[in-house]
């Protein structure tokens, strides 16, 4: 009779009501004396525990399937033994690649140690599913001896909302941010340029895709995996720097990530992105711009208001273009700012985004961690 | 007396013992017409069936630690859970943002590596305990009873976390280890893993033998904001348990120890199965691989859980796993799906096949089935060295 049948159920169920009937009836001889009845219904008693126990414990069995058979409930099947069946599920497949070259216009192989290179890259994230150009700058910093075995953090900079899938100008961004350095106004750091629509010319990339490629995923796993593996970067302890939408993105992970994002800078950034038709591109297995909890939950507005607030730092920066809709966000995002969260809004705003570009990027190279040291043995990648 | 412990088995084997023994001596003592005497043996019976259930209960109890407390008991019996909707208003409890008083400790101990984040971080580690004297701890390694305070969830949770022996070998002594986290079911507690399945002692046996290198284990139960069943969820407006596991364990472990912060495993049962998968799933970037035992792979509702997802379907979508696996790019990570060809249920044998066939590139996945055994202990047991050598093979892939 097997543990899980029903015929056990039965048997069992029959029992307890046989051995209720039994001791009810009380039924014994008058000729035995006291202590032979009371030991009769005592022991019958005892029968009455023992089904109440088993039928519970059959009951209990059967609805959370805990013990499969006899064999398992007493412990005598050999599962110490390892004797388990192993199978392969799909073959590992493609880890995201990363392909390039270095743009030796801005500065040739020995030019390195003072200007810093410049790299044209193609990643093709396997997390986000998406295929991204990117423009990479390593400072000076990371070719000269005194930091040979140090780890840089990066910063993700993403361009202004564009239909170009490349970001706009690197070279120039690259000619900015070497100018901090020498001047010692911006900390050394790996810039990781790309533009904010992230080569698919989406509107809104880092909203809460349902569904399909997922943007952000990019910018939060398929960049940190795969340029830890390639370049002395750290895994954590990121900045991102962002215009428009890209403010958005900057802004949006440094709240949900500030492990991954230490410190953002949002220029001309909304907080609150308008779920319009337009983001098109999105395959829809579920539809966000009707879902209203998603839309709460993109909402970064609505975030700080009603979830807990997150150690991050965040500096936000309008220029004379922004719209009046975003300078209204950046007021509600100063009101609800509060402690652990750690908001910078200058009071003199940036007559430019190049300007903005250069406060960004000064700002978020002091405030990251400086380049660590390469910890352990040589082989390990801590 | 507590709720585990040989003190309360001891008085329910005697109450069940007593009981037949007073129902005996007054059984004749039933006064009235047959009906009544009749209802009188009827509640006699009952109450010495209610005591030996009452004892096997607490047996039970006892080997699994599903509540070790009175307190927990309570709770969970008088908690209703209807869910945390969309209002303004998030309530305490459910958030679970109460700062708990975190009193300092005497046994507080200083990080070993100088940490560069910023020292006023939210989160932090409280330590009240640990085994051993430092002269053990190069032997036999070390365990420390500790609550853990999440920076960005504003959750704390109570857990058990062991280090190898190597962690406090001269030879290791800059070396940063890598990190698993060790999950329960629901309900569950974390000692169950030390004292039940003895994850510790599994380990350190494995690491003997050299079948796996030396890892930090961070034992907890899934359910951070207890009695609720939060699935290792972000509810909307509600308690951000995924994020705790996520995102402010192995960060708050790195800061305090020498362990690395990216390249976790993850490892549990039955519902710490479905929590360790969606880890991993879900953050490719900290967590490598996770080993799933006896787990299932949908988005659970039940009476202790509420509503999860404030409502959604997109948000019940992205912690449905299956759903995750067609519809969303596989993640690139190592998934370990175990469990036994004899287990039926909810979470058996067919729903691990079901999940597992889904699975496709770039997700490395691997398929464990015991021959016989169930949703108990000891087939996780079984389960366990296999589990773990694999675990240790895929984060040391990853480095």
């Amino acid at each position: 009779m097997s543990l899980t049948g029903r015929a056990l159920l039965v048997l069992l169920i029959l029992l307890s009501v046989i051995s209720l009937v039994v001791v009810l009836a009380d039924w014994h001889r008058a000729s035995w004396p006291h202590w032979v009845k009371n030991v009769v219904r005592f022991t019958l008693l005892g029968v009455n525990q023992l089904t109440a126990v088993a039928l519970v414990f059959v009951l209990a069995n059967d609805a959370g399937g805990f013990y499969s058979s006899w064999s398992d409930l007493l412990g005598l099947s050999n599962t110490g033994v390892t004797r388990h069946s192993v199978h392969r599920l799909a073959q590992p497949g493609p880890t995201s690649r990363l392909r390039g070259m270095t743009n030796d216009a801005f500065a040739s192989p020995g030019q390195r140690t003072h200007r810093g290179q410049l790299v044209s890259l193609t990643l093709d994230g396997v997390a986000s599913g998406l295929r991204v150009p990117l423009d990479l700058y390593l400072p000076p910093q990371y070719f000269q001896p005194a930091f040979a075995r140090r780890r840089f953090p990066v910063v993700e900079v993403l361009g202004g909302n564009t239909r170009q899938p490349r970001y706009r100008d690197p070279v120039r961004t690259a000619h900015l941010y070497l100018d901090l350095l020498r001047t010692r106004h911006a900390r050394p750091a790996v810039l990781v340029m790309m533009n904010s629509s992230l080569g698919r010319h989406r509107r809104q990339p880092c909203t809460t895709a349902p569904g399909g490629p997922q943007p952000q995923a990019f910018l939060d796993t398929d960049l940190p995996l795969t340029l830890t593996k390639t370049y002395r970067v750290r895994p954590l302890g990121w900045g991102v720097l962002g215009v428009a939408s890209g403010g958005y993105c900057a802004a949006r992970l440094s709240l949900l990530d500030p492990n991954v994002f230490y410190a953002g800078a949002a220029i001309d950034g909304y907080l609150t992105p308008p779920h319009t038709a337009s983001a098109s591109g999105l395959r829809r297995t579920a539809s966000t711009q009707h879902d209203p909890v998603v839309a709460d939950l993109d909402n970064l507005l609505w975030r700080l208001h009603n979830m807990p607030v997150p150690p991050a730092r965040i500096l936000t920066l309008t220029t004379r273009d922004a719209a009046p809709s975003v300078v209204r966000q950046v007021s509600a995002l100063q009101a609800l700012a509060r402690s652990p969260l750690r908001l910078t809004v200058p009071a003199r705003r940036p007559s430019s985004s190049l300007a903005g570009q250069r406060t960004a990027l000064s700002w978020l190279t002091n405030h990251l961690p400086t380049p660590t040291p390469v910890l352990g043995r040589p082989k390990s990648r801590g | 007396m507590t709720l585990t412990g040989r003190g309360l088995i001891a008085a329910l084997m005697i109450v069940t013992v007593l009981l037949p023994v007073l129902g005996v001596a007054i059984w004749r003592r039933c006064r009235g017409g047959r009906v009544v005497v009749g209802v009188q043996r009827v509640i006699i019976v009952l109450m010495c069936q209610l005591a030996a259930l009452a004892l096997v209960a607490a047996l039970v109890n006892d080997n699994n630690y599903f509540y070790t407390s009175w307190g927990q008991l309570h709770q969970a019996l008088t908690q209703q859970f209807s869910g945390v909707g969309q209002s303004g208003q998030p309530s305490q409890q459910a958030t679970g943002t109460s700062t708990p008083k975190v009193r300092p400790s005497p046994g507080v101990l200083a990080p070993s590596v100088p940490t560069d984040m910023d020292p006023a971080s939210a989160g932090r580690i409280q330590v009240h305990s640990v085994t051993g004297t430092p002269a053990q701890w190069s032997r036999r390694g070390r365990l420390e009873s500790v609550t853990i305070l999440g920076a960005i969830s504003g959750l704390h949770e109570h857990a058990f976390v062991y280090f190898p022996p190597q962690y406090f070998q001269r030879r290791y002594a800059t070396a940063r280890f890598p990190g698993v986290e060790v999950m329960t079911g629901y309900p569950g507690n974390d000692i169950g893993l030390v004292r039940g399945l003895r994850y510790p002692d599994v380990l350190e046996r494995l690491q003997r033998l050299g079948r796996a290198r030396p890892m930090i284990l961070v034992m907890m139960r899934p359910s951070v904001t207890f009695p609720r069943d939060t699935e290792c969820t972000d509810v909307p407006g509600g308690p951000q348990a995924l994020t705790f596991f996520a995102a402010d364990v192995p960060a708050q472990i790195a800061r305090s120890y020498r362990v690395k912060p990216v390249g976790w495993g993850a490892i549990g049962d039955s519902t710490g199965g479905y929590c360790v998968t969606k880890l991993a799933m879900t953050h490719p970037l900290i967590f490598t691989a996770s080993a799933s035992l006896s787990g299932y792979y949908f988005a659970l509702r039940d009476g202790t859980t509420g509503d999860l997802w404030g409502g959604s379907p997109a948000v019940r979508h992205l912690n449905d796993l299956r759903w995750r696996m067609l519809h969303l790019p596989a993640p690139p990570v190592s998934l370990l799906i175990a469990t036994a060809r004899t287990e039926k249920g909810a979470d058996g044998y067919t729903e691990a096949l079901s999940f597992a066939r889904v699975i496709r590139p770039p997700t490395n996945g691997t398929l464990l089935v015991s021959p016989t055994g169930g949703h108990n202990a000891r087939t996780w047991s079984g389960q366990l060295p296999s589990a773990l050598t694999w675990l240790s093979a895929q984060i040391a892939r990853a480095r």
